[in-house]
Formats: structure tokens, C-alpha cells, sequence
């Protein structure tokens, strides 16, 4: 038993690790494309809620979920409560998700009645 | 249930969580501090319950690591449910949410049964564990590792 214990513990650490890891998802983008995609839709739903505030955009009769910036980047890029509502028009420049069946984007810049709001300037090229 | 959680996404704590997102940041990190004192003080009990560091006496090591672990729970919780308001609907529908909260149901039982069980006194005063103690140190291990796994986990969903 005195042996068998600190393995017990430490396979269980390595495999919490593992899991972790393989779940890698919405943060950073390695799940998604590395160039950008330009989509255009109207709005359905708006939150600023964090720890990302997104929208629901209807894309040509599908439904799109939109990844913001982080809750800061979002407020400095401009976006706040009040910049738009369901029913507008709105442009995305963002990273689509690897995963081609699911209708998923990050943003790093929207466009909203000719009014670009970047979220990630720095990846926006030229 | 629909209506509890679309109440508790518009009520004060919510809006000003998404108003400021420094005021977020801060109770987020309110949250893992919590955490970090829950399990930071409860891992170490449940080894030395498992016959580790036997050089520590559980007499003094029992009720200190308790009290600590149950400040950390007393923080836990609020700043949880707080930041739970946010997006109360969408982490109702998480499963990894849902998993976290079955987890945590199991840990904070059999935390109160270890601490009502009358052996556990018997514990601390001969510092050493009889088998059933140990089993409920173990699966105390297990849940609340399992917690932070799942925790980590909704956002990854």
C-alpha cells in the first residue's frame, strides 16, 4: 500500500492534466482557421455578458454564434451596449472554427452600419 | 427553473458584472483564491489521513486544515453563484457545469459525514485513521481534483 499510493495520486493528476488539455476549445485560437473569413448576416441576439460577450447572427437562414474580443477588448474597441440591436445588419472579419459543420466565428473586427469595431487590431492585416 | 435563471441574469450583481468587466475580473479572481484555499488546505488533510506525513500531528493538523477549507468554501460559493449570473441560462445548460456541481454535491456530503461520524474525533485524538476514514479521504481526493477539472472545464465546452 505504501508503494502503490503516491502512483495512485500522481496518475490521477496526469490524467486531470490530459483531459484538460485535450479539451482545449474557444480560448486562444488553435481551434480555429489560421486566415480570416469576411461573413456578413443580421443580428439576432446581443450579450456583453462575460467572459465573452458575443452575438447570434443569422448567416443565410443558419445560425452563427460570434466570439468577441474579451470584455475589455470588446468595451475599447468601442462596442458597448447601445452600438447596435437585433435586426441590424453587421459585417464579421474573424477566425471560423477548424470544425467546418459548426457555425462558429471569432471576431476581429464587425461592422455595424459602416462603423468598424476592432477587437484584435493586430491580427487585422494591412 | 426558466424563469429563475433569466431573473438571476438580469438582476443587479449581473448587470454590474457586465457593465465592468474589472469588477468580473476581480471576483473571478476572488473565486480561485476561494479555491486555492479549499483544496490547497484539503489535499494535504486528506493525504495525511491517507498515512502520509505522519510526522504531523492531526490532532493540531485536523481542525486547522478544516477551518481553512471551510473559509475557502464560505467564498467559494457566494463568488460562484455571483459570477454564475452572468450567463446563468447557458451555464444551466453546460455539461460540464452540471458535472461540477454533481462533484461538488459529493465533496461538501462527504466532508459533513466525515466531521459527524464519531470516529473522526477518535481520529484526531489517536492520529492515526481507521480504513472507513481513509475511504472517505480518498474519494475526498478524487472530488475535489474532479471539481477543479470540471471548473476548468466549462470553458471549454
Amino acid at each position: 500500500m505504501g508503494i502503490t499510493r503516491p502512483h495512485v495520486v500522481l496518475a490521477g493528476f496526469c490524467a486531470s492534466a490530459l483531459l484538460a488539455t485535450a479539451a482545449a476549445a474557444h480560448h486562444g485560437w488553435s481551434w480555429a482557421e489560421g486566415e480570416l473569413s469576411e461573413l456578413t448576416g443580421t443580428i439576432q441576439e446581443i450579450s456583453f455578458a462575460p467572459p465573452h460577450p458575443s452575438l447570434v447572427v443569422d448567416i443565410d437562414g443558419e445560425v452563427w454564434q460570434v466570439d468577441l474580443g474579451n470584455p475589455n477588448r470588446t468595451q475599447r474597441s468601442g462596442f458597448v451596449q447601445g452600438s447596435a440591436e437585433a435586426g441590424d445588419e453587421v459585417t464579421i472579419l474573424g477566425n471560423r472554427s477548424l470544425d467546418e459543420n459548426e457555425n462558429l466565428i471569432k471576431a476581429v473586427r464587425i461592422t455595424i452600419d459602416g462603423k468598424n469595431f476592432d477587437m484584435y487590431p493586430e491580427r487585422i492585416e494591412g | 427553473m426558466p424563469d429563475l435563471l433569466k431573473w438571476l441574469s438580469g438582476s443587479i450583481v449581473a448587470q454590474a458584472l457586465t457593465t465592468s468587466p474589472t469588477l468580473y475580473l476581480f471576483l473571478n479572481a476572488a473565486h480561485i483564491l476561494s479555491i486555492g484555499l479549499l483544496v490547497g488546505a484539503i489535499l494535504p488533510l486528506d493525504l495525511r489521513l491517507l498515512g502520509f506525513f505522519r510526522r504531523v500531528p492531526l490532532a493540531v493538523l485536523g481542525p486547522f486544515l478544516s477551518r481553512c477549507a471551510q473559509t475557502g468554501a464560505a467564498f467559494a460559493i457566494p463568488t460562484g453563484i455571483m459570477l454564475f449570473t452572468v450567463r446563468a441560462g447557458e451555464y444551466a445548460g453546460n455539461p460540464a457545469f452540471l458535472a461540477k456541481i454533481g462533484i461538488l454535491a459529493v465533496g461538501i456530503t462527504n466532508a459533513v459525514l466525515l466531521h459527524t461520524t464519531a470516529p473522526w474525533q477518535r481520529v484526531l485524538a489517536q492520529g492515526s485513521a481507521p480504513a472507513s476514514i481513509r475511504l472517505m479521504a480518498a474519494l475526498s481526493l478524487v472530488t475535489w481534483i474532479a471539481a477543479v477539472v470540471a471548473g476548468r472545464w466549462i470553458g471549454f465546452v
